[in-house]
């Protein structure tokens, strides 16, 4: 997996600005127009917030959240273990651990404090989308690792098998990974697919279990 | 008998230190603007310069400029470099009165305290990356100072020639005051790029030119015609500095030379000289000065007030016949539309005008409009001078 490509230039994103007030969110605007954003005010209400997940772009979008705002629980938003539908940047006027621990529930990447000043904005934006987007890879590498590893199980199986027909452990792996990359799948993927389908009836021509492991060469 | 109004403009430049030369040409550029426009208007409001010089000092700046702002001026023209800026603006802000900045500068900046009336990224690096390529091809060797101009200028350089399917097969970065670069000049000699692009200033660059025109010459290197030095900060006072045997042949991107041929121009060359003959000559930063001093007075005249809302308010409104041609200011950005020009160094300590836009060109301070992301626009087309 390639790490995502740092971005700088957010001319086009749209920033949904969530129970932003007015006096706030008037000098925010007009920078982030400055920016190249365009905005638009989101109710902080349950309802339009439940509703907001599936309109939501993460390559486009940024949340602009009030910390100050009475926004109901975390809603669409990310729980701690969880990453947020879009880059979550929270405005911050209240700067106690229970406020600031609220929005880094939230999935905040990024804060701007209150009141908000053009200078800041910029780099809040630069750090809210580019953490958010390193956190978003990361998150998917470790879910690909959490796979492969479960599939060790299968591939631990898949050698001894072949192991029972003659190979040692080194060739038998060679044989899975170079098969397995004839096919595209992982390693892992392919030794599940060829046990599956020696343990039942065939599905996908890979062989049987009675009968030794058959691998296209 | 009717009240004569009068109001004080601070000018806060470091006409001694490190950069005096070029600061010392911007003082004289907003003086020589506040003087003819006393001289206008016979009887109307008057301009009082009130001049400071923190010799480039960084923390002077901030005690000058509070000392300014708490004498109760509202508008300071000001500043050169960009660190220097920044000690100031939040000042600025706090006392809500404007910044008037004449440079050329990196970018990424817009505050609605600051008038900016030097070029953005986009009316120096993006023209002058566009006719490099064009003329001596995409192998480049960026050489900078170590500071904010030079790294993202190069930045920019280095990311645009990728994408253009360049490379940049060495960039470096020297300390500002560094004066030997035997081994860098050995360096370049030795990779043979298409072209330098320098981020060099001060004695730095004034050494570095001198340098590489030597040992190219000693090594049997046609430098202007094999390794041309490409810069968007070199100077008409500059030029002196690098002396008469490595001057000519340099190409420099910048909205302003002292060879445009305007009517304001020669009208401001003339009053340039009269009241500086000691010089330092014009620089692009002193016409960026004149400009600015003079958008500020015409505004005040304007308004009839040097209320800052009312001023900021009406000075996007004006158009002026400046030197380089018209300028006026963006109200998005309140930076200057301004006329990108390409010049290649003369003999004479001059530029000659290569290239230049048909039309003053729109400022993108945070270079919008040159996204990677989506699309690569094309810089702003300049038409053939000579």
């Amino acid at each position: 997996m390639t790490p995502p490509r740092m971005l700088q230039n957010f001319n086009g994103n749209r920033a949904l600005m969530i129970a932003v007030p007015g006096a706030t969110a008037v000098p925010l605007c007009g920078m982030l127009a400055k920016l190249g954003l365009s905005a638009e005010p989101i109710e902080g209400k349950a309802e339009v917030l439940g509703a907001l997940a599936s309109q939501v772009n993460h390559e486009r979008d940024v949340l602009i959240v009030d910390g100050d705002a009475d926004v109901p629980g975390v809603g669409p938003f990310a729980t701690p273990s969880r990453l947020a539908m879009a880059p979550v940047i929270a405005l911050v006027g209240v700067e106690t651990p229970g406020r600031l621990r609220v929005l880094m529930g939230f999935g905040a990447t990024a804060f701007i404090r209150k009141p908000v000043q053009q200078s800041g904005v910029y780099s809040a934006l630069f750090l809210g989308i580019n953490g958010y987007r390193h956190r978003r890879f990361v998150d998917e590498l470790i879910a690909a690792q959490e796979q492969r590893r479960r599939g060790r199980r299968a591939l631990v199986k898949a050698i001894l098998k072949l192991m029972g027909q003659g190979l040692d452990d080194e060739a038998a792996y060679e044989l899975l990974r170079k098969a397995a990359m004839r096919s595209r799948l992982s390693v892992e993927a392919y030794s599940e697919a060829l046990l599956d389908d020696a343990n039942g009836p065939s599905r996908n021509g890979l062989g049987d279990i009675s009968a030794p492991l058959k691998i296209r060469f | 008998m009717g009240y004569l109004q009068e109001y004080r403009i601070g000018l806060l430049f470091s006409t001694t230190g490190s950069y005096g030369v070029v600061a010392r040409s911007m003082l004289n550029g907003a003086l020589l603007a506040l003087k003819e426009l006393n001289g206008e208007a016979p009887g109307g409001a008057t301009f009082v310069p009130v001049v400071a010089d923190p010799g480039g000092s960084i923390e002077r700046y901030a005690d000058l400029c509070r000392d300014l702002l708490c004498s109760g001026i509202k508008h300071i023209v000001g500043c050169y470099t960009s660190s220097s800026r920044k000690e100031i603006i939040p000042l600025i802000e706090k006392h809500d009165a404007l910044l008037w900045y004449p440079s050329h500068y990196e970018g990424f900046e817009t505050s609605n305290n600051v008038i900016y009336t030097g070029a953005s990224p986009n009316q120096h690096i993006m023209p002058l990356i566009d006719h490099m390529l064009a003329r001596y091809g995409s192998r480049v060797v960026c050489l900078g100072s170590n500071y904010i101009w030079a790294w993202e200028n190069n930045r920019i350089m280095r990311e645009t020639i990728l994408l253009r399917g360049g490379s940049v097969p060495l960039e470096r970065y020297i300390a500002i005051g560094e004066i030997d670069f035997s081994t860098i000049i050995g360096e370049i000699m030795s990779i043979r790029p298409n072209f330098v692009f320098n981020t060099l200033i001060g004695t730095s660059a004034y050494s570095f030119f001198k340098q590489f025109r030597e040992q190219c010459a000693a090594a049997g290197i046609n430098q202007t015609g094999e390794i041309p030095v490409a810069s968007c900060s070199l100077s008409e006072p500059e030029l002196q500095a690098i002396g008469p045997d490595a001057v000519d042949g340099h190409i420099s991107s910048s909205v302003y030379f002292s060879s445009v041929a305007t009517p304001e121009n020669d009208a401001f060359l003339e009053a340039y000289a009269r009241s500086y003959p000691d010089g330092p000559s014009v620089s692009a930063d002193a016409e960026a000065s004149f400009v600015a001093a003079k958008l500020l007075g015409l505004s005040i005249r304007s308004v009839g007030s040097d209320n800052v809302r009312q001023v900021r308010s009406d000075v996007v409104k004006l158009r002026v016949k400046a030197p380089q041609g018209e300028v006026f200011i963006d109200p998005d950005t309140l930076h200057a539309y301004l006329t990108p020009r390409i010049g290649r160094s003369n003999r004479n300590f001059c530029f000659d005008v290569l290239l230049e836009a048909r039309a003053p060109v729109q400022p993108d301070p945070y270079l919008l409009r040159y996204s990677p992301r989506f699309t690569l626009d094309q810089p702003a087309r300049l038409r053939l001078v000579q």
